[in-house]
């Protein structure tokens, strides 16, 4: 195993920062704690950057050193999934009125409600088109484990954003904004 | 899933039976009752409608400016000793 030149290492971590920020604003929604959460991942994957192997996925292995230590820290702060959703939600709504477009909104809020896991099988598979072989290998679990998340992360997309049904939508928007009134 | 917590809620709660009914009736493939399936368990304009928006907004998330405090940390790394670094394999 050999690593990669130094000038070299840094021009990568360099092209790959917005692919590290969008991921971690997916995961976990505040655009100052997903910055964080980046910057975290640059200085470890630096520190341990003998232990990458050239060739092999530096996105894909950039990827794991974010998540784990955006899952390490949601485990000490002990973060409720209500607050998650609350601070996502708030910073969303500014995204969505940029773009005008009423799906987008609905989608947003709707993709904050999924569980962590959920979101980044899903955003690896549909947005970052890691294979599922990859995606297992950056979460640390089975083929078949990703393949689920997905397809539950989707679900739980379509009931959110009445895509199955013009009922259930009308409900979950509902919750949504009594949730967001009381906040 | 929340989905099947919610059919199964209004079932017990029993004011929303027409609706409950409709969506398996008049959806072909309605989300949760085909789960174990070995395809998508969503219809395929269901499929394509989320695919297509998660696409979108994360293309807009890649393409933000990017502040320069992230430059910044790069070349202060790069400037490091080297000697602060992990060396190959150590014992995590």
């Amino acid at each position: 195993m050999s690593a990669l030149p130094q000038d070299h290492m840094q021009r990568e971590l360099a092209a790959l920062i917005p692919n590290l920020r969008a991921f971690a604003r997916s995961l976990c929604g505040a655009p100052d704690r997903a910055d964080d959460l980046v910057q975290e991942t640059l200085v470890k994957a630096w520190k341990y950057q003998a232990q990458f192997a050239a060739g092999s996925n530096l996105k894909a292995w950039l990827f794991t050193i974010l998540r784990n230590a955006y899952l390490s820290e949601r485990r000490k702060r002990k973060f409720e999934v209500e607050d998650v959703d609350g601070v996502l939600a708030e910073s969303l709504s500014v995204r969505g009125e940029q773009l005008g477009h009423m799906d987008f909104l609905d989608f947003q809020h709707a993709f904050a409600r999924l569980p962590a896991e959920q979101k980044e099988a899903l955003v690896l598979i549909g947005a970052e088109g890691f294979s599922y072989e990859e995606a297992a290998l950056t979460c640390g679990c089975a083929v078949g484990t990703v393949k689920s998340r997905v397809n539950r992360a989707r679900a739980k997309l379509a009931e959110l954003m009445g895509v199955d049904s013009a009922a259930d939508l009308d409900a979950e928007e509902r919750v949504v904004r009594h949730a967001r009134s009381g906040a | 899933m929340v989905n099947d917590d919610k059919r199964k809620s209004k079932m017990t709660t029993g004011h929303v039976e027409g609706a409950t009914e409709r969506n398996t009736r008049s959806t072909s493939n309605p989300v949760g009752d085909t789960r174990g399936g070995k395809e998508s368990p969503l219809p395929p304009e269901a499929h394509g409608r989320i695919a297509a928006q998660l696409r979108e907004v994360y293309g807009q998330m890649l393409a933000e400016p990017m502040p320069d405090k992230f430059a910044q940390l790069l070349d202060k790394l790069a400037q490091s000793d080297p000697a602060s670094r992990a060396k190959p394999e150590p014992k995590s």
